[in-house]
């Protein structure tokens, strides 16, 4: 192909709206189209129409009207709210030079060091289901000898013990007795989180690592597992026949299927009946999900928060109560220096990015929990009794 | 291989899962207008439903050949006004840069698209988008190989020519 074919190519279509999809199921066939003329006359008159209606909607009214658009709750209550919930939030940061993890109060305050590991990234933190332990990656080793390990600890940062060479992205089973991971696709280190290859599975119990019985899997990131063991759902970039979605894959079989959701990074509800997800770079979308149909999809999509250009929205998590999504909020990268190194991939720095917290029942309400900019991203909440 | 699509309604949306994209895109850069092309899609998903189809050569060249012929129908019965179309390539990338880049290009593309001659379109959208092979491709299109392959790289020159550098690699 000449590289105008390829960048052609790259272009994806548009997708199909799922209203199509419905007025189809309906089984009638579409309505006539009026001409063309008649449709434009009739156009004008409902534009006229819609001036008109403003004019009286826009008057003084006698009662004050709720805003349509904009946050439907306040940041300083939400603030308040998180000061009385007892689950934490644990995130990556580089406040020092030196990537660390790092747990705080729901609300962002009493933040407390983790790892104080100098030598070592501590990266993507994911706590077990009833908050004892968490998961993480390390960077460890300099230049060629870099790479990007799998360890488990206690909640406490205390006990770290390696679960597997050259891994990440990894997630817990339901009763936490099972670690999921995604293995590193090539020897020498990359930033890119989907350069991974396969799913593997640690049992705690045992020690014992064994590899999903698909073993085309590829190009996966962001992994996650049901709560009835039976599926994982992750982001797939540019692998097994897909370009880049979020992809429902069986636990124990070959099925791979597309949950055709725009944007990347899910994470699955408590309850596993929603998934949460970067909606593009500015939006956190929600979606109700239904395994029981064939194919699996998502449906009743929508978003709980909009940001706008340049403040960007990444790696939701959802609460252990399922009332509130953590994510990562922060400036579109601008410049060359990060060429191909992205402030959402793990251990990347991310200039003014901080935590944040919304109220998943109250569209747009959303307040910052940390402040200082310092890369602090990739939130994980921390179930606390 | 010869196939037979059994027409539930499982199948029905595994069809349309897999291919309505791509079939909206055609069908859009055929009308030059979405609306007009969804309710082509609606008609043939409809119909498909209705009435079982055997003997198919390819689900995708199948679906193609009856929006084209859906489309063509719907131009003949009435003339239709070059319309401001909903944006025709998503954006979707794994990074801001690349989905920044992608949809600048998305628009650009979009916008010689639609001026190019219709038949150099047709030829590029199913060549590209539509992926399918030049023999493929002139069957849905109903003309001979050569003609198509003409068409298409004429298509390709005019976008060329008016997309400018977007055919050069980066820096």
């Amino acid at each position: 192909m000449t590289n105008l074919e390829d960048s052609l190519a790259e272009l994806r279509p548009a997708r199909a709206p799922e209203a199509l999809w419905r007025r189809i199921q309906t089984g009638k066939l579409a309505d006539r189209r009026w001409p063309s003329l008649r449709r434009d006359a009739l156009s004008i008159a409902a534009a006229l129409l819609l001036v008109v209606a403003l004019y009286f909607i826009l008057l003084p009214s006698p009662e004050p009207v709720p805003a349509a658009l904009g946050p439907q709750g306040s940041p300083e209550e939400l603030l308040r709210e998180l000061k009385a919930v007892r689950h934490k939030i644990v995130i990556e940061s580089n406040r020092d030079g030196n990537w660390d993890l790092w747990v705080m109060n729901a609300d962002g305050s009493n933040p407390v060091n983790l790892t104080k590991t100098p030598d070592i990234d501590e990266l993507y933190p994911k706590v077990s289901p009833d908050g004892t332990k968490i998961c993480f990656c390390a960077d460890e080793g300099k230049g060629e000898e870099k790479v990007r390990n799998l360890y488990l600890m206690d909640a406490d940062g205390g006990k770290r013990t390696k679960v597997a060479d050259n891994s990440r992205e990894p997630c817990w089973s339901a009763d936490g007795t099972k670690i999921a991971f995604l293995h590193g696709e090539f020897d020498k280190f990359s930033y890119s989180d989907f350069a991974t290859r396969g799913i593997f599975i640690y049992d705690l119990a045992s020690g014992q690592i064994r590899q999903h019985p698909n073993k085309k899997i590829e190009h996966l990131y962001t992994l996650n597992w049901t709560p009835d063991g039976k599926w994982f759902v992750a982001t797939v970039h540019g692998g097994m026949g897909f370009k880049h979605g979020i992809l429902a894959l069986e636990a124990e079989g070959d099925g791979v299927f597309d949950l055709n959701l725009g944007g990347c990074r899910p994470d699955l509800s408590p309850d596993g009946r929603q998934v949460a997800w970067g909606h593009g770079d500015y939006a956190i979308g929600v979606a109700d999900l239904d395994f029981s149909s064939n194919p699996p999809r998502a449906t009743n999509v929508h978003n709980v928060v909009e940001s706008k250009d340049p403040m960007e929205t990444y790696h939701v998590d959802w609460s252990p109560d399922g009332k509130y999504v953590a994510f990562s909020y922060g400036p579109k990268h601008q410049g060359k220096n990060l060429r191909g190194l992205l402030p959402e991939f793990p251990g990347v720095e991310a200039p003014g990015w901080n935590t944040a917290v919304a109220d998943v029942s109250k569209k747009n309400t959303f307040v910052q929990v940390t402040n200082d900019g310092k890369s602090c991203k990739e939130p994980d909440w921390m179930f606390v009794k | 291989m010869e196939q037979t699509l059994l027409m539930d309604s499982v199948l029905i949306e595994q069809l349309w899962r897999r291919h309505a994209d791509r079939l909206l895109l055609y069908a859009t850069t055929v009308l030059s207008d979405r609306g007009a092309a969804e309710d082509v899609l609606q008609n043939v998903f409809v119909r498909l439903m209705a009435s079982p189809s055997e003997g198919l050569d390819s689900e995708a060249g199948y679906l193609f050949r009856a929006v084209r012929n859906e489309a063509l129908n719907v131009i003949r019965s009435r003339r239709l006004a070059t319309r401001a179309v909903s944006p025709l390539f998503d954006e979707v990338a794994l990074d801001p840069r690349t989905s920044a880049e992608l949809a600048e290009r998305g628009r650009q593309v979009e916008k010689v698209l639609l001026r190019i001659s219709a038949e150099e379109r047709e030829a590029v959208v199913l060549k590209i988008w539509g992926d399918f092979s030049i023999p493929e491709a002139a069957v849905i299109a109903g003309i001979s190989e050569k003609t198509f392959e003409h068409r298409y790289y004429r298509g390709l020159a005019a976008l060329r020519e008016k997309l400018g550098d977007l055919d050069h690699d980066e820096p």
